[in-house]
């Protein structure tokens, strides 16, 4: 069957998810896993509410098969123990549907396109306004974009 | 007289309607729809959705507030 895991740490940590997804990849073939793709990066997110004083963090998913299921609460207990990772979440597949792309999340690549998008047609009409205007409304999209998840 | 009358014509559900048939729990703008302004879920008798698909809808909606990426509650 197919699971789909999901994992964030803290936005300060970022530094040590590449190790993190090995160590994931490590639980899960060592437990007969099989890695269906692989790490969606969402990229780092704010939280909907403050963990531990912390407001942002780094969001990932993976998608995996593996064939005899008494192994996922293991695996569970396993991913949970580690320490560098914040909070973890183990779904089938199936419940969440087809693999979606970070469309709705408003991720670091998907901020800096709309900027880029946004930045073109303004570009041409606002001859006559000042270009400081410019700036405050990158910094007013940057704040409506972080505010999203709530 | 007979109140019946004045009830508004059932909405139909939008996941049937849509015709999907999973809930992606890190889909949040989705999910924002079926939640009022406190982040509460809102009951199906106001939102029009099957059984089936409340059940999916809620589902995702507690999983996406353990993950942090909804609010347990706005105040």
């Amino acid at each position: 069957m197919e699971y789909e895991l999901l994992f964030f740490t803290y936005a300060s940590s970022e530094s040590k998810v590449p190790g993190i997804k090995k160590d994931i990849e490590e639980i899960l073939t060592s437990h007969g896993g099989k890695f269906s793709g692989d790490f969606t990066d969402i990229g780092k997110r704010k939280f909907a509410y403050p963990i531990k004083r912390e407001t942002h963090g780094y969001y990932s998913f993976v998608r995996f098969t593996i064939e005899d299921k008494e192994k996922l609460p293991e695996i569970n207990k396993r991913i949970g123990l580690m320490s560098n990772l914040t909070r973890h979440l183990i779904v089938k597949a199936a419940e969440v549907g087809k693999p979606v792309s970070a469309i709705e999340m408003p991720a670091r690549e998907i901020i800096a396109e709309e900027k880029k998008i946004e930045e073109i047609p303004e570009e041409k009409t606002v001859e006559t306004k000042p270009k400081a205007s410019m700036d405050d409304l990158d910094e007013k999209l940057n704040e409506l974009l972080d505010e999203t998840p709530s | 007289m007979n109140q019946q009358q004045i009830q508004a014509p059932k909405k139909s559900c939008y996941f049937c309607s849509n015709n999907i048939d999973a809930v992606d729990y890190k889909d949040t703008l989705l999910m924002r729809k079926f939640m009022n302004s406190q982040a509460k879920i809102v009951p199906p008798r106001r939102t029009g959705n099957c059984a089936r698909h409340q059940r999916m809808v809620t589902r995702s909606i507690k999983r996406a507030r353990a993950m942090a990426l909804l609010s347990y509650t706005i105040k």
